[in-house]
């Protein structure tokens, strides 16, 4: 927590990073309401804004379908039909390889957003979130695919000072990736 | 001291290691191609005896765990792709999804006993095999007050609790997941697994070429069912195990008594396996000829719910729609979140202890 708080304090001190500063408690709110419903998975992400951001992160990503549940019926099986649409959040912090100024900076991550279930195994979720990287101050909606339920790919275009920046990140299951090399 | 909340896994979802804690069997490894050419360091040609075991008539633990000379095989880690977004609120318990599922329910319920909450009781969370071995864990508990002393809660995730021609599959025909070239070997060493037959069909799974259901002695849990050469390395002692085990699974949930809460999850999306025809004394040539019905990819929904019967059809949550495969079921999403409710809710006292 003391390195979030610094990373805030430094976003704070920066004009261009209020923005950004603005939107990340609401960023993390849905996240964090996201989060505990659909239990969490420990992420790997690498991630690279054109010229703002290259870094690994590590965080949590959470998901909670969005709909109820059918009651209990007097008699027999309850019977649900999956809940297709869900809100995802994540959190996660890292280093920044690629930062304005020559030094490594700490690096957020934040998200918020909707995923579809589209039924394929191979690629398994389909949606779109709007991302943030703090302090480098980019803020944008990016698309995001899961494939095999394991592995997300995430494109956007960020924005900062009005300025646009081409975004890509692969963000992996780190038991995922346990299992393959631990 | 709150409740624990415990993670039962299915069968290969607990990697295997030898003596000398050298994993030689991971399934995910296994799935994607990593270990295609190399089970801990062992060539192709070894694989069968490797993970092969013996079991002696009359004794539910293996004599042997390996047929590979001087080594043991046993459970090592839960792998956590498949439990992934279940692992954050439960802690996985690993066996060797091999053996007897009876040895795997007494380990379990020793194990329950010895990490038992100082308040509180245990929830269970089981995907497939896992399923099984809880239920037989309540059944092999001494007294009926035993079992819900220790457990307040269980939801059994894509439970073959009436058995799945799955297994029936790999110790047929032998499966591909060790690549096309071990077929033979995958096959051999799954006819040393009693796990793999207790999770054979308990319905008439064998029809004759008319479609009729064939007669007790020809369905596959009887050695009548393995005509000639199709029942080389079938053992009677392994058929046998799983005729006591498919008694012992009727009425699933009779012995969690009445302070327990139970749930039984089952995906109804997939075409799972059912029957398959036998003409004379030949059965099938390969896994395409045989007949399914909706399920989640290996257990039939509505074949297991007419097993069940109305009290187990009460704690089903039958997920229609887009459930994920049964290998993926526990990290489906709507799988977690009514799980995690479902552990919220209040349970009746705990019966006073023995």
């Amino acid at each position: 927590m003391p390195v979030i708080a610094h990373a805030f304090r430094r976003l704070e001190s920066r004009p261009r990073g209020r923005l950004a500063a603005r939107l990340a408690p609401a960023l993390l709110l849905s996240g964090l309401l996201a989060a505990p419903a659909a239990g969490q998975s420990p992420r790997l992400q690498v991630a690279w804004v054109d010229d703002q951001v290259l870094g690994p992160l590590v965080g949590i990503e959470g998901r909670t379908p969005i709909g109820s549940e059918p009651e209990q019926p007097a008699s027999g099986p309850i019977v649900m039909q999956t809940r297709d649409w869900m809100l995802t959040g994540e959190a996660a912090v890292g280093v920044n390889l690629n930062p304005d100024d020559a030094d490594v900076e700490v690096l957020l991550y934040l998200h918020g957003g909707v995923l579809y279930r589209t039924g394929s195994d191979m690629l398994s979720r389909v949606g779109g979130v709007v991302a943030a990287y703090l302090p480098a101050g980019v803020v944008g909606p990016a698309a995001r695919v899961e494939l095999a339920g394991a592995v997300d790919v995430q494109a956007g275009w960020l924005f900062k000072r009005g300025h646009g920046h081409l975004h890509l990140a692969l963000d992996v299951s780190t038991r995922f990736l346990c299992d393959l090399f631990c | 001291m709150a409740d624990r909340t415990l993670l039962v896994p299915g069968t290969q979802a607990t990697n295997l290691a030898d003596q000398n804690g050298k994993i030689v069997y991971n399934a995910v490894r296994v799935s994607v191609g990593l270990q295609k050419d190399d089970l801990g360091g062992r060539p192709p040609s070894e694989w069968q005896a490797l993970l092969s075991t013996e079991h002696r008539p009359g004794l539910w633990a293996p004599t042997k765990t390996s047929l590979e000379p001087g080594t043991e095989v046993t459970e090592h880690s839960v792998v956590g792709t498949p439990y992934d977004r279940m692992l954050s609120f439960a802690e996985p318990w690993p066996y060797d999804w091999r053996l007897d599922m009876r040895y795997n329910a007494l380990k379990l319920l020793r194990y329950l006993e010895r990490n038992a909450p100082q308040e509180g009781r245990w929830n269970l969370i089981a995907h497939s095999q896992g399923g099984i071995i809880i239920v037989l864990a309540s059944k092999l508990a001494s007294r009926v007050d035993d079992f819900a002393h220790l457990v307040g809660r269980v939801v059994l995730v894509g439970a073959p609790l009436a058995g799945t021609m799955r297994a029936t599959e790999a110790i047929l025909w032998g499966s591909t997941g060790l690549g096309a070239d071990q077929v033979d070997a995958a096959r051999g060493m799954a006819r040393t697994w009693p796990a793999l037959y207790q999770m054979m069909p308990s319905w008439r799974a064998v029809l004759d070429k008319d479609g009729n259901e064939a007669p007790d002695d020809q369905q596959l849990v009887q050695p009548g069912g393995w005509p000639g050469a199709w029942g080389t390395g079938i053992q009677d002692d392994l058929l046998l195990r799983t005729r006591e085990v498919q008694a012992l699974l009727h009425g699933p949930m009779s012995n969690f008594g009445p302070s327990m809460l139970a749930r039984a999850v089952l995906g109804k999306k997939q075409m799972s396996p059912v029957t398959l025809v036998r003409n004379g004394n030949d059965l099938p040539a390969d896994r395409n000829q045989m007949a399914s019905q909706l399920g989640d990819s290996l257990v039939p929904a509505q074949r297991t719910l007419d097993w069940g019967g109305t009290m187990y059809a009460n704690h089903v949550l039958l997920l229609t729609g887009k459930p994920e495969r049964h290998a993926m079921l526990c990290q489906d999403e709507d799988v977690v979140a009514t799980t995690k409710k479902f552990l919220k809710q209040k349970t009746p006292p705990a019966p006073a202890s023995a």
